[in-house]
């Protein structure tokens, strides 16, 4: 203690060395700041490279769905949250940016539409960034897959027959996954976003059993039992399955029992199904027929019922709920046919719901906000019992296929204002127990807005048909049984793939299914598939060409 | 005559006074300018060490005959573009070209390209920072 204080008191007393020890600490002060901020800058900056090392982000399929409108499915394979600011759509000609603020935690995906419209068949390079600066591209080429796929039943078997359209020829036949005996109904719908399908099949023993197609691996799921209806239910097809355009999930509704007042809906969702819901309509009769058609560019869905007695309901999906219900007809033309119909006029996205009351045929539209006052009644002459609506992908028209209880032909044409009946086409179908027309509209270059009619005549062998080229129907014409081997045909389908092409399916009298397609100048005959299907009373097959776009790029 | 204080009348320690407020003087002016030194010299750092940028796309565009270069600032302070170079050889360039903190935009170099070639296109900073790649003309 003494020394510390004799020492004190000696550097008290002597000055020198102080002001270098104090030079020494403001210099040692110094250089720690400028050590001191190059360090914590390096350590920040070294961190904003770290945190950018650790990012990874893939796109893991980009696809086209209606209109041009592109699916991003991005995929954070890192081991840092993204945060994904911009989305890069460039070909040679233009280089898009828009802008993105969407964060992906670790291991997620999140999908992104784009309304930047593509060119078919015109190659792009899709690439998003993030905000530190990561990048991940995906070239894209679309064109449309000329594919499809047919389904039916042969004679009582339980299991439904497929084969493969490749745009030339069918493949073999195959069995699809098990449903039960004997099929009556058979629904096929594809997917507008992946190369998919989804197949309803309901037979007389009342079972309705679901599966799905994936193209990619050319396999079917294995079948969900949806419902149980009885064995008198399946005269009629109280089901139907549409998809939503946008998001590409489907969605199946069903009357789910033989009472069964209220229908019942499932939504895929590409990997599985949800659990069933009731859908609260206000008509009392038990649910005979459901129509379902899907609003383009859109996740909207619209429905229609005809009941035991007689009711017709119209309701709207908007991809998350059931709404907008209306009673559209307390007494319609019958209950035992599927005398009503609804689809999407393409341009405006309004929804048509048509339905049959007596000889009438009338109509009112949903046009996305409120229902439309009903139109006044087309007066076809007999009661109406089958009714096919299909609309024109290029304007707002639409065609009704109308085959009544005295064996006639009618069609009333929509031109996006009015209802426009035509002449009568045929006053000799085959017995309306079945429905034996068809119609849809054509796109090849030249022929837009025309119209192909299909039926089969009273007793004559070879399919009958009509050409609309716009402003008048041509007279009716025979395909020769040497080019389209059929017999009387009982029901016909028209469905046209993304190139225009017009396939027709139909089952005759001798239970053979024939199939061809329309090219724009003449029918070509595809095969005979089947020649025992397991009724031709009714639609005991569909076909249903692919919807998607494919990746070429 | 007013009569001076004695304090003022007494010549004694002037000098070293004089000489203390000197030397504190000159003291805090080396101080002053030992951390001004300091300042830059660590801003200069600071900045060269936080200068990110990112090519988010690069554009040969037909319909101008130019090379377009989208630039974004991921960094944590300002960008100067100052020299841009296609093939070692300096280019005209949109100028000035400054870039804030997140801001983006497209850098239009002149350049008359040929389809098929390959472009190393070097971007340079005021700082020295260098983003270079090779780009090919579609």
């Amino acid at each position: 203690m003494l020394t510390i204080t004799k020492r004190l008191k000696q550097f008290k007393h002597e000055k020198r060395g102080v002001s270098n020890v104090i030079v020494v600490v403001l210099s040692l002060v110094l250089v720690v700041i400028i050590v001191a901020n190059v360090v914590l800058w390096s350590y920040q900056m070294s961190q904003l490279d770290w945190e950018r090392g650790q990012e990874k982000i893939e796109i893991v399929n980009v696809a086209l769905v209606s209109s041009g409108q592109i699916q991003v499915t991005i995929k954070n394979t890192g081991s840092a949250l993204v945060h994904i600011t911009a989305l890069w759509i460039s070909d040679s000609m233009t280089h898009q940016r828009v802008n993105l603020n969407a964060y992906i935690d670790l291991g997620e995906t999140i999908t992104y539409t784009s309304s930047f419209p593509l060119d078919i068949s015109k190659s792009y390079v899709i690439k998003v960034v993030t905000e530190k600066g990561n990048m991940a591209a995906y070239p894209v080429k679309f064109i449309a897959s000329n594919g499809a796929l047919i389904v039916y039943g042969e004679s009582t078997l339980s299991i439904p027959r497929y084969r493969v359209w490749n745009g030339i020829s069918w493949s073999a036949q195959e069995n699809s996954a098990p449903a039960s005996s004997t099929i009556q109904w058979v629904v096929l719908k594809s997917c507008p976003t992946r190369d998919g399908k989804i197949l309803g099949v309901l037979s007389s023993a009342g079972y309705l059993d679901v599966s799905i197609w994936n193209g990619q691996n050319m396999a079917w799921s294995e079948s969900l039992r949806a419902a149980s209806i009885g064995t008198s239910l399946p005269t009629y097809c109280p089901f139907d399955i549409a998809y939503e355009q946008r998001s590409g999930r489907g969605i199946i509704v069903y009357n789910p029992s033989p009472t069964g007042t209220k229908p019942q809906f499932r939504i895929w969702n590409a990997s599985s199904w949800s659990q069933p819901q009731q859908i609260d309509i206000n008509t009392a009769g038990v649910v005979y027929w459901i129509k379902l058609a899907s609003k383009p560019n859109s996740d909207e869905v619209a429905m229609t019922t005809l009941d035991a007695n007689r009711g017709v309901y119209g309701m709207t999906w908007n991809g998350a709920a059931w709404s907008n219900g209306l009673v559209l007809e307390s007494a319609a033309s019958i209950a035992t046919r599927e005398c009503v119909a609804v689809e999407y006029s393409q341009t405006s996205g309004k929804a048509m719901f048509a339905w049959g009351s007596g000889t009438f045929f009338y109509s009112r539209t949903w046009n996305g906000t409120g229902w439309e006052p009903k139109s006044a009644g087309v007066n076809i002459a007999a009661t109406c019992n089958w009714f096919s609506l299909k609309t024109d992908p290029h304007s707002d028209g639409l065609v009704l296929v109308s085959v009544d209880s005295a064996a006639q032909l009618n069609t009333v044409r929509w031109n996006g204002t009015s209802w426009i009946l035509d002449a009568m086409q045929d006053n000799s179908l085959e017995p309306s127990a079945g429905r034996c027309a068809d119609a849809e509209f054509e796109t090849t270059p030249g022929h837009e807005g025309h119209i192909v009619l299909v039926w089969g005549d009273l007793n004559i062998d070879p399919i009958t048909y009509k050409l609309f080229n716009g402003t008048t129907w041509s007279a009716a014409t025979q395909v020769p049984t040497s080019v389209f081997p059929t017999t009387d045909q009982q029901w016909h389908i028209l469905r046209r793939d993304k190139y225009g092409k017009i396939l027709l399916a139909c089952v005759d009298d001798g239970s053979d299914i024939n199939t061809g397609y329309w090219n724009g100048t003449y029918w070509v005959w595809t095969d005979e598939l089947e020649i025992t299907a397991s009724t031709s009373a009714r639609q005991c097959f569909d076909l249903s060409p692919d919807a998607y776009y494919k990746n070429v790029g | 005559m007013p009569r001076i204080p004695k304090i003022f009348r007494d010549k004694r320690a002037i000098t070293p006074v004089l000489s203390s407020l000197l030397l504190t003087v000159v003291a805090v002016a080396a101080m002053a300018i030992a951390t001004t030194a300091t300042y830059v010299i660590t801003t200069n750092l600071r900045d060269g060490m936080s200068e990110r940028v990112i090519v988010e796309d690069a554009w040969f565009n037909n319909s101008t005959n130019s090379i377009n270069v989208y630039l974004r600032n991921v960094g944590k302070v300002t960008i100067h573009i100052s020299t841009v170079y296609v093939n070692h050889t300096s280019q005209p360039f949109t100028k000035p070209f400054n870039l804030e903190i997140g801001e983006n935009r497209w850098l239009n170099i002149s350049e008359s390209w040929v389809s098929g070639a390959l472009y190393y296109v070097d971007i340079a900073t005021t700082r020295g920072t260098h983003i270079a790649d090779y780009y090919k003309a579609p």
